[in-house]
């Protein structure tokens, strides 16, 4: 099934990239749903948006891969999905970028990641008092710190679990990792920030 | 956050790296960038997610329900070695300490008893709460 799929995109990719146009209406119809996925979720994180944004932004993600012969660049068919995804956030991104230079009451939404900062960010905010919440911030930075001192393989583990919360299995999927060592990362980086960060956890 | 504004992979190798199709040492390489560079890490994680919620209509996806996935391979390997140790007698003991092991790990890997140990662990912190959290989370699942 999953062959099967590769191999229809690998061929539609090739016809779109000759130029056919039936074979890009077919493409945009298949992948149309996912790319509104990757917009609506970035549109939802930032601001408002009205229905009719995320039709805008799905064109110009589809004008820019079609005009721009982007397809070409794609050594992969099984990679599509997942390149359609990161495309339409892309242009999701830039427009909101835009929109908050047409607008400049609106906060600047961050093209950065929400992980760490974000952690910073929401501990910070849960408290009133200033003492305590300057506190939680210097424990996030601690936290963050010592997240970055751990080895690379259970740093990007650890940043997976903790700052997206991805179950085990997920992250295995997500990286090509057999699930034991994830669930071995995982335990051996609890470990090292517990010793690291002594009475914070 | 050493490599933060170093160099970047290009959004088709990514793609590339979610769908498992770079080598080894390129796959590596990519690891350790998103290890470091939030920003990319960040990319991927959402073009991950936002496939994985587009679901089954526009991504190839394992098959599921098939019996030999829901077989554990421990309990196989412990079946096998059980059967052994009748057929070579010889290394009865070996073979019959092997099924244990195996059996014991089959055990300790299986769902159901990972979820009463984090429940235990839970309990034993006095976070009933987290417990029942979890216990909930793995009766959806």
């Amino acid at each position: 099934m999953a062959s099967d799929h590769a191999v229809e995109d690998h061929d539609m990719i090739e016809r779109c990239v000759a130029g056919d146009a039936e074979a890009w209406a077919g493409l945009c119809e298949r992948y149309s749903r996912l790319m509104r996925i990757a917009i609506r979720r970035e549109l939802e994180k930032r601001r408002e948006y009205a229905a009719h944004d995320i039709d805008d932004i799905l064109q110009d993600s589809l004008s820019y891969i079609w005009l721009q012969g982007k397809l070409a660049s794609l050594k992969n068919a099984a990679s599509l999905p997942y390149w359609l995804a990161i495309v339409a956030r892309n242009t999701a991104l830039d427009w909101l970028r835009k929109a908050a230079s047409i607008e400049p009451a609106e906060p600047l939404p961050s093209p950065d990641c929400e992980g760490s900062d974000d952690l910073d960010r929401h501990i910070a905010s849960t408290s009133s008092d200033p003492a305590e919440r300057l506190h939680r911030r210097e424990s996030a930075k601690r936290i963050d710190d010592s997240i970055e001192r751990l080895p690379e393989k259970e740093k990007l583990v650890m940043k997976l679990n903790i700052l997206y919360g991805k179950k085990h299995d997920e992250i295995a999927e997500m990286l090509g990792m057999p699930k034991g060592s994830v669930s071995c990362y995982i335990r051996r980086g609890k470990k090292r920030l517990r010793n690291d960060l002594g009475g914070l956890l | 956050m050493n490599n933060r504004n170093a160099w970047h992979p290009e959004d088709t190798v990514l793609a590339d790296y979610l769908a498992k199709k770079l080598k080894r040492t390129l796959r590596n390489e990519i690891a350790s960038h998103l290890a470091s560079c939030p920003e990319c890490l960040e990319k991927a994680v959402r073009a991950y997610e936002t496939v994985k919620e587009a679901g089954n209509s526009n991504t190839p996806k394992k098959r599921k329900g098939s019996f030999m996935r829901n077989i554990n391979i421990y309990l196989l390997l412990a079946l096998a070695a059980f059967l052994l140790s009748f057929i070579i007698p010889r290394y009865f003991l070996q073979f019959l300490t092997a099924t244990m092991l195996l059996g014991a790990k089959w055990v300790v890997d299986s769902k159901a008893t990972r979820t009463l140990i984090m429940v235990r662990e839970a309990l034993k912190k006095g976070d009933e709460k987290e417990a029942s959290r979890v216990l909930n989370a793995r009766v959806r699942i």
